[in-house]
This record gives C-alpha cells, structure tokens and sequence, in this order.
C-alpha cells in the first residue's frame, strides 16, 4: 500500500522516458521519407560521370526474372561489370506477381534498391512522392540520336519528367504452337478473325488437343489476353482512354471487347485455366502435347525450351501467327509491355545506379539478351542480326510496325490493376460481364474520383 | 487412463478408424518427403510409385543455395534465437514483478499485456514500417535483425508474463519466505529460488515463443527485405512465383519445418505442459 | 475495461499479503519488459488508431511529429471501407473462416481425442501424429497442401481418380462440387443472397491439418480429469461407448470446448499465411480475407493513399476481435497470479 516513496519515479513517467529514448534514436535515423527532397546523403556534384573507369561501389538491382530469363539478365549484368570492374551489381529478384508490392515495400521502409524494375504505373506512384531519380538527360540523347521516339519517352515520364529507361520489349497476342501439330491438324494459316474462330471449332470438334492452354493461376496472364482482346476490337484510342482516365469503363466499346473475350474465354478457353500457372500452360503445347495454342508474349520463345525441354528449338519446332482483330478495322494495333527500370532517388551510389540504368537502354545491353531470343529491344539502333530465331526477328518487326498500345494494367498500376487481374478471374469463373464492368467503374471513380 | 476399454468389448473399429485416419493425417508429410527427397521426373506422375525411386540432396541443395534459402535460415535463426532469448529475459523479470510485487500501474500494464493475446499482430503492423526507418533498423546489416527482435519480444511478453507467471505463482509461499528470512533481497529470491522452480514453466514457454517467432510470415514479409528476410518469407515468395519448382520448395518448406520439429520431439512434454497454461497464439 | 482493472485491484487487495509492495526493485524488473512493450506495441498499436483517422500513403506514412503532413479525414477511411463491397466481400470469407474452421476443427479434435482415449496401446504415437503439425508454420502447411492438391501428382486428384470421382460434378441441392481445380474453383454453394465459392475451403484444411493438435492436447487433458467412477456408473447402468462418450465424456468437456473453439476463432479472425500461400486471396477476390485485403490496402494499392484504411480495417479487426474474445480475456485476467 505505500506509495511512491521511492526515489525512482512512478510508472508515469514512462512516457517522458520514452520520448527521451525516442528523440535519442533519431538522431541517427533518417528524416521524413520523400517530403524534403534530396537532403538525405545523396552527392550534390556528379563526379566524372559517364566516363566507365571512374564508377566504383555496389549497386542494387530488383527485378523479376527467374529461371531462363533470370539467367539472360544475368549476362546482360555481365557486360556493364566487364566495362565497370571496379562496380558490383547485385541483384534481387522478386516473384513478378508480387513486384508492386515489394517495391512499395522496400521504397516506404526506406530501402529502396538504387535500380529497380517498374511499369508506367508504379513510375507514376513513385514518381509523385519525389522518389526516382530524373533521367532527362540520358532522355535528350536518345532522342536525338534516334535511339527512342517521344512516344517512348512519355510512357517512361511523369508530368514530363522522364524517370525511366526501356530495357526489355515485348509485343502480346501471339499465338504459339507447335509447328507439327499445326500440320497434324492440317491447319491452314489464318486470314482474319471468322477464318480463326472457324480453326479453333475444328479443333475443339476433333478433340486430340485443347484448343489453348492458358495460366490463369498467375494473376498476369488474363490481362494478357484482355489488353489483346481490347486493342483489337475497340481500338487504341479506347485503349490510351482508358489509360489517361479519358474513356469510361463503361463505354460500349469496351464492354464490346470484354463480351467478345468472355465469349471466347467460354468457347475455348480449357476448365481448369485458373488453377494452372504460365509455366504449366507453356509446356501443355510445346512438349505435354495437351493443347494447341498459347496467347502470350514474345519471351516465350526463350522460355519455352528452358521449361519444357532444351531440345526444343525456336526455329524448327515452334512458332507463331499474331491473333487476328476480332475487328478488321483494328488489324494493326499491338498490343506491347515491356520492362522500364527507375533509379531510387536516395541511392547511395548515384553514378553507378544512373550509369547501369543508362546501360540498359543502350543497344549494347540489349543485344546481349536479344541474342538468347525472347527479347525485343526497344532500342531503334539495334541491329537486326541479333535476334538468333526467326520467331525474335518476326516478333520484333511486329513490336515497331503498325500503332503500338502499352500494356493497359501495368500502365494504370495500383489498385486498379489490382482489381482488374482479380475481376478478371472472377470474369473467367462467372462469365459474368456486367459484373467485371461495374467494378471497374467503381473502382475507377474511387481512385481517380470523377 | 481409458476406462472403457476393459470394460466394454469393440475397440477394434475405432482403432481402424484413428489408424485410417493417421495414414491421412500424414499424406501432406510423405507428400513432402518424397517430393524433397526425389528427383522432380521422379514425382511428376505420382510420388507413390515407388519402383525405381532415387533419393536425392540435390533439391536440399538448389534450396539452400540458388533459392537463397540457406541464408534466409540463417536469417530465421538469428531472429528467432535471439528473440526467444530477449522475450524469456525480459519477461521472467517481469513475470516476476508481477507475481512477487506490486507497484504502481501493475494492473493496467498486465491488462495492457494480456490482451495481446487476442489482438492481431495486424494492430501494430502498419506503423512499424515508417517506425523502423524512423528508429534506424530499416538500414544495415545487423540493425533489422535487432528491430525484428524488438517487435517479436513486444509481442511474446504478454504470452511470456502469462504463461511464466503463472509457474512463478506456483513456487511456494514457504520458499520465498524463507528466502527472505536468510536476507535475501528481491534479486536474490528471484535468481536462487524461483528461477530455477519455474524453469519448466520457463523452457515450455521458450519452446511456444520458438515455434511461434520462428513460424512467423506477416512481420518477416512486411518489415524485412531480401537480405534480412527469414525462410517463411522465402518459402512464400518461391510459391507465389508459380515457377512448378516443387521440388525446390518442399525441400525448402522440410528446412522450414526441421528446427522447431525437432525442437518439439526433444522437448515433448514441456511443450505440452506450457500449451496447457492457457490457449495458442 | 475500467471494470476489469478494479476486479484486479480487488483481488490483489484482497490476497494484500501475497506481493509485497516493490518499491525502486520491482520497476528495475519490470522496467525492460514495459519499455520494450510501451515502444515497440503501444506506441504502433496508438498511432495506427491515430492515423485512420488521416488519409495517408504508405510511401508518404503519417506522422504525429510533423502537422504539416497530415491529412485528416475523420471517419472518412471508416465510412470507405465499410461501404466498401471489396471489403465485405473479405469480411464473408473470413466469417467463413469464423464458422467452419472452429467447427471443423473442434470436432475431429473432440473426436481424435476421444478415440484415443478408449485405446490403451499406442495412445502415445497417434496423439502425436496429430500434435506434430502444430510445429509446422502455417506457411510450409500451405505449401504441403498446394502440393497435396496438385492436379498431376497431387494424392488428393489422384485417390478421387481411383474411385473416378476426379473433376465429378455433384449437384446436391444448393452444393455443386466440381472436385477439381481445388485452389481455383473446386465448387460453390448457393446460399440464396450469395454464392460461396468453396475455394476457401482449401485454405481452411491446411489449418485444420496444422491446429487440430492443439485440441486434442487440451480435450487430452480434459478427459484424464474424468473421474473414473463417473465412467462406472454409466456403465453399469448399461450404457454403451456412445452413450457414455456423449452423455457424460462431452459435458464433462465442455470447458475444454470453450476454449479450444474460443481460440480457432481467434485464429480464424486473423488467419493470413496459409491462404497467402494457397490462393493468395484468389480466384480474384473469392478468398481474400480481412487479413489479406489490409495488407493490399497498405502495400499495393499505391494510386491513392489507402495505408488510412488499411489502418482503419486493423483497428476494426481489433475491435471485433477483443469484443468478441472479451470474456475469454477476462477469464484470463481472472488467472491472473496475486
């Protein structure tokens, strides 16, 4: 019952304790993330930069390639570190499901990587809390010297600022098979959407193979067959509308797309495309001999052996047609993604983070992979010899012909592409398009408000 | 002791059906072994048959070194032997305030503590993020370690002060008392005779805060990054990565399941017997 | 809660001889435990009250130091996410988990440990068949059932194959099974104002695989403090072994059935690592639970500031959970050592 009659104060002065501990730890800590730009140990005068033997130190790298891409990237690593010795490049990678996160992650915790890999979305995002690196500079140089278009140069910028380079193009909806099973199934090429429809009943009709394997499981793929399904049947000024929040997700253009890709997901789609993964899907054509086709992107010409056996090979035993525009009118628009990279505005090593990341969008570091196959570089002054398959060099003539639209959720990012890649698993599931359309709306207004 | 066996005949049908039911009960383990411990063309069609079958450490291997798992283990064991050291410190100190003595703000605090028992660790998990870059241990080799430690110990001590207090409670008046007489202060009682009394109270709880910390996946995957993360995370993120490396991750997911297994097996009974102080976390 | 703090100064008045006062010592003691506690709980579990009532993004965090940056919106994020349909859709899954994990759960663990009970030989090894899963992380218990439920070498595929039940559609009533795709769709029950995907499912066995131990320790314990002659009795009135288990073993437990099911739900309330590595919340949104969509909410919705509502959802998770546990707590507070 006796109180406080000690010397030590009583439990109430905990707080003030605290505070004290608390004022004596930040000290050391850094100060508020993003809101005072610049005043955290980044170095003021760019020393020698550009001049390869001067950059020395670590430099980080998060990116998302496993397996056989992992390993391209690697070697694309190798040749900055033959020109740099004196840098170490380390590199990270996350699950690509999980990239948005994670980078949100390490960024909000205050670790950012000094290189990561982004999409027009997250630059976005990152870019309106002041916490990528500008790279205009290396920007003006492109340009000038034709390496890139102004169009590349937007979709890298926020409120134009360029805060990302290109490194890994891709072009989408392409139609890979097997090239014997194609004569198998006495399959003339396709000329136009009805001709297609009509190869694909046939198919279905003769039962020894499914018409597509899909891998819905990674919550990526359905976006790759809706942006294709989008901007063949509505078009890319749709498409770019409903990017800068200019069209409704309700417009009949777009309901239109997603209708026919519902009907054609009932069609032909296999029953258990929600349970299997990308990986599955692309050996269930090349070597399980359980499906015809797979609509995906142009990295699957190297993935392909690499998953599903080395004795495939790219230019005798498989290949692919571009799907056909389920309107005639939209026949030339592709639908391209590809990989941007940012620099972490905090990076402790600003010359060499700035260095590599110019190093990736540089002709140079993109033949080193465009020579493994699988890749297209985005780079204009890229010599065409390096694409070892004939399937790259196709792919890459397509990524520049025609009117090419960016990969619409990587684009938008956020909880929007969220919602899009979990409506549209349930869109798969249900069938139900009304549904798909009235949460896109919402969500839409809830994000940009109206 | 069963009082109806003796008595009542039939026990056959029920030893069949628990018998039964243990077979299944251990398909997820043999699903995993095999899975470890065969080549993956092994197991593509069915891990059950068995003519032919290789065994192999060559998934323990691409586990431990190119899945990067070998140092995220290490991660975990960092994290987790020197939380559960922090945790049982701290919290026999305090247990033992508790228990023995009275101050002021005694009841609010292990009001405060208790509760921690049933409120999510999602309750403090968003702040911590800026907290740690606020506080230094976002950065550096060992100063993430130390945060984590921190937070796990915050979040056992409610555990750690119910369940060891309650063992502190049950040493005997006569003890303590005598103890006082001899002249012994508070840190004396505490360090001769308690401790030692309670240790099986002490090292059950150990054990729960082990597993526990050890097991954790939210706080790993929320505050840590790749360097510092620990083998659930890297679990975690091997899976969402749909990569079909199954074999990969079953020999990672046996190296996540091994230590707190053979924890468990060495220390059976006091496990049990802390589990029994009250519920789980 | 005001209540709870005078029933233990009560008590503690009342065993006044018990503790003695501790003066300068007992806050050397205590002192590590409240520091630690006060920094790395209070003052987190505080502020992510304090700022769901701001609007703020993970990458521009609140913080109570600096004014300038707040943003204050009120009950604003509270009104978002409850009139959010994203956030009752996770609200129904995890009331399904709420309703069939306890449930599941305690009933074959009351089984289990009841017919291990009326066994003599090998008590010991089949307890332990069913208690070892509780070391394995909820993590690893998810990656064994991905595995299990695989469609290639999963047992689970492979033993409906053997009775040609793999990818059967049974329709009984408002059930429709589909026995396949067990992480995507494996069927759907009609429950009139919705459709349940039994994807949950899924994530849920993993859990009942990996907690059931816990309740056949706690029905063990329980069942050794039958007295005997309760056992007698009945059976020299005749009873059979039904009869017996369930007139006189399963009232006897009750208290056990309480705690065991009091905490499943807690664990259900809060349930994240097994299904972030069985589903991820998916199919789309079908088994996201509350768990899941808060850390979407602070993590990966970074177009507009939601780290507001993830926190808001935190703080009403907490609520739900301390309300609807609060007589557990108070039973333990009851324990509490005078």
């Amino acid at each position: 019952m006796a109180r406080g009659t000690s010397a030590l104060p009583s439990w109430k002065a905990l707080p003030a304790i605290l505070l004290l501990v608390i004022t004596a730890c930040t000290g050391g800590g850094e100060a508020s993330p993003g809101a005072d730009g610049g005043a955290n140990g980044e170095s003021d005068a760019p020393t020698e930069s550009g001049d390869g033997g001067g950059l020395s130190g670590s430099v980080t790298v998060v990116h998302a390639w496993a397996g056989a891409e992992g390993e391209a990237f690697q070697s694309v690593v190798d040749g900055f570190t033959e020109a740099n010795p004196d840098v170490q490049v380390e590199l990270r990678q996350v699950p690509f499901d999980d990239l948005n996160s994670q980078v949100i992650q390490q960024f909000a915790a205050g670790t950012p990587p000094d290189v990561v890999s982004t999409l027009p979305g997250l630059i976005h995002s990152l870019a309106a809390q002041d916490l990528l690196m500008p790279l205009d500079d290396v920007w003006d140089g492109w340009v000038e010297s034709g390496e890139y278009s102004e169009a590349f140069r937007t979709i890298a910028s926020h409120e134009g600022t360029a805060y990302g380079v290109f490194f890994k193009g891709n072009i989408n909806g392409l139609i890979w098979h097997r090239n014997d099973v194609m004569e198998e199934l006495a399959i003339a090429a396709t000329e136009g959407w009805d001709d297609f429809i009509a190869m694909l009943d046939e198919i279905q009709a003769d039962g020894t193979y499914d018409p597509f394997a899909v891998g819905a499981a990674d919550v990526w793929v359905p976006t790759q067959w809706s942006d294709t399904f989008l901007a063949k049947t509505a078009g890319a000024e749709v498409f770019n509308g409903l990017i800068d929040g200019s069209v409704a997700w309700d417009d009949p253009a777009v309901v239109e797309a997603y209708t026919e890709l519902r009907d054609f997901i009932q069609g032909y789609w296999p029953d258990d495309a929600l349970d299997v993964g990308f990986t599955d899907a692309n050996c269930a054509w090349a070597s399980q001999g359980e499906a015809a086709f797979q609509n995906q992107g142009a990295f699957v010409n190297l993935t392909t052996p690499a998953n599903c056996g080395e004795d495939l090979d790219p230019e005798s035993d498989y290949t692919f047609f571009e799907m056909p525009a389920p309107n005639d009118e939209f026949s030339d628009v592709h639908f391209v993604s590809g990989d941007l990279f940012s620099v972490a505005k905090d990076t402790d090593n600003p010359d060499a983070a700035k260095a590599f990341a110019a190093y990736l969008g540089s002709a140079d570091a993109q033949a080193v992979w465009a020579e493994l196959g699988g890749f297209i570089a985005p780079n204009a002054t890229t010599d065409p010899s390096v694409y070892p398959t004939e399937n790259d060099r196709k792919a890459a003539e397509l990524f520049t012909s025609g009117t090419a639209v960016y990969d619409l959720d990587d684009a938008i990012g956020g909880e929007i592409q969220s919602v899009e890649r979990e409506q549209l698993a349930a869109l798969i599931a249900s069938g139900d398009v009304d549904a798909f359309i009235q949460a896109m709306v919402e969500v839409d207004e809830r994000v940009r408000g109206e | 002791m069963s009082g109806l066996r003796r008595s009542i005949g039939g026990v056959w049908w029920i030893y069949l059906l628990l018998v039964l039911f243990s077979i299944l009960w251990l398909v997820p383990v043999m699903t995993v072994l095999m899975t470890a411990f065969r080549p993956l063309s092994e197991i593509r069609d069915g891990w059950w048959n068995l003519a032919g079958a290789t065994f192999t450490l060559d998934n323990f291997v691409g586990a431990w070194s190119e899945a990067e798992l070998g140092s995220k283990a290490i991660n975990s064991a960092i994290i987790t032997g020197f939380s559960v050291a922090a945790t049982v410190t701290v919290g026999a100190l305090a247990s033992y305030a508790f228990v023995r003595l009275r101050f002021t703000g005694r009841g609010l605090l292990y009001f405060l503590l208790i509760s921690t028992m049933i409120v999510p660790v999602q309750i403090i998990l968003i702040p911590l993020l800026p907290w740690f870059r606020t506080l230094g241990f976002a950065d550096g080799t060992w100063q993430p370690f130390l945060g984590m430690v921190l937070v796990h110990t915050a979040f056992g001590l409610g555990w750690a002060v119910f369940m060891m207090g309650s063992f502190m409670a049950g040493v005997p008046r006569e003890l303590t008392e005598a103890g006082q007489i001899d002249g012994a202060g508070h840190w004396g009682i505490f360090s001769r005779i308690i401790l030692p009394l309670a240790l099986p109270g002490i090292v059950s709880f150990a054990i729960i805060d082990f597993v526990f910390v050890w097991n954790d996946l939210l706080l790993g995957l929320t505050l840590l990054d790749a360097d510092h993360a620990p083998l659930t995370v890297g679990i975690a993120n091997l899976q969402s990565a749909h990569l079909a490396q199954q074999d990969v991750i079953s020999a990672g997911a046996l190296l996540a399941i091994l230590p707190p297994l053979a924890l468990f097996v060495a220390l059976n009974r006091y496990y049990v017997r802390g589990l029994f102080s009250g519920g789980v976390k | 809660m005001a209540g709870v703090i005078r029933a233990v100064g009560r008590a503690r008045a009342r065993g006044e001889g018990r503790a003695r006062p501790g003066g300068t010592i007992a806050y050397l003691f205590v002192l590590p435990a409240a520091l630690v506690f006060a920094l790395f709980y209070l003052w987190p579990a505080l502020n992510t009250v304090l700022s769901s009532f701001f609007t703020w993004s993970i990458l521009a965090p609140w913080q109570l130091a600096d004014p300038a940056t707040w943003q204050f919106a009120g009950l604003g994020n509270y009104v978002e996410v409850l009139t959010d349909g994203r956030f009752w859709n996770a609200a129904f899954n995890t009331a399904i988990w709420l309703v069939l994990f306890p449930i599941i759960a305690t009933v074959l663990s009351l089984a289990i440990a009841i017919g291990i009970w009326e066994i003599s030989r090998g008590a010991r090894a089949l307890r332990t068949v069913f208690v070892l899963p509780m070391t394995v992380s909820l993590t690893a218990a998810g990656v064994l059932w991905v595995l299990v439920f695989n469609p290639d070498f999963g047992v689970l595929p492979a033993a409906l194959g053997v009775f040609g039940l793999d990818g059967a559609n049974i329709d009984i009533g408002p059930l429709h099974l589909r026995l396949s795709e067990w992480l995507s769709n494996p069927g759907t029950l009609e429950l009139g104002f919705a459709t349940v995907n039994l994807v949950n499912l899924s994530a849920i066995m993993p859990a009942v695989w990996a907690l059931t131990g816990f309740g056949v320790i706690s029905f063990t314990a329980g069942l050794t403090a039958i007295s005997p002659e309760l056992i007698e009795a009945a059976r020299l009135d005749g009873a059979n072994r039904f009869q017996i288990a369930r007139h006189v073993v399963v009232p006897q437990l009750r208290g056990a059935m309480v705690i065991v099911a009091v905490v499943f739900v807690i664990y259900a309330l809060r349930t994240f690592d097994v299904v972030w590595v069985t589903t991820q919340g998916g199919p789309g949104t079908d088994s996201e639970v509350v768990a899941i969509l808060l850390w979407r909410e602070a993590l990966a919705f970074f177009d507009s500031p939601s780290a507001g509502q993830a926190t808001a959802i935190a703080v009403l998770l907490s609520a739900v959970m301390v309300i609807g546990a609060y007589p557990y707590l108070r039973s333990l507070l009851r324990e509490a050592p005078e």
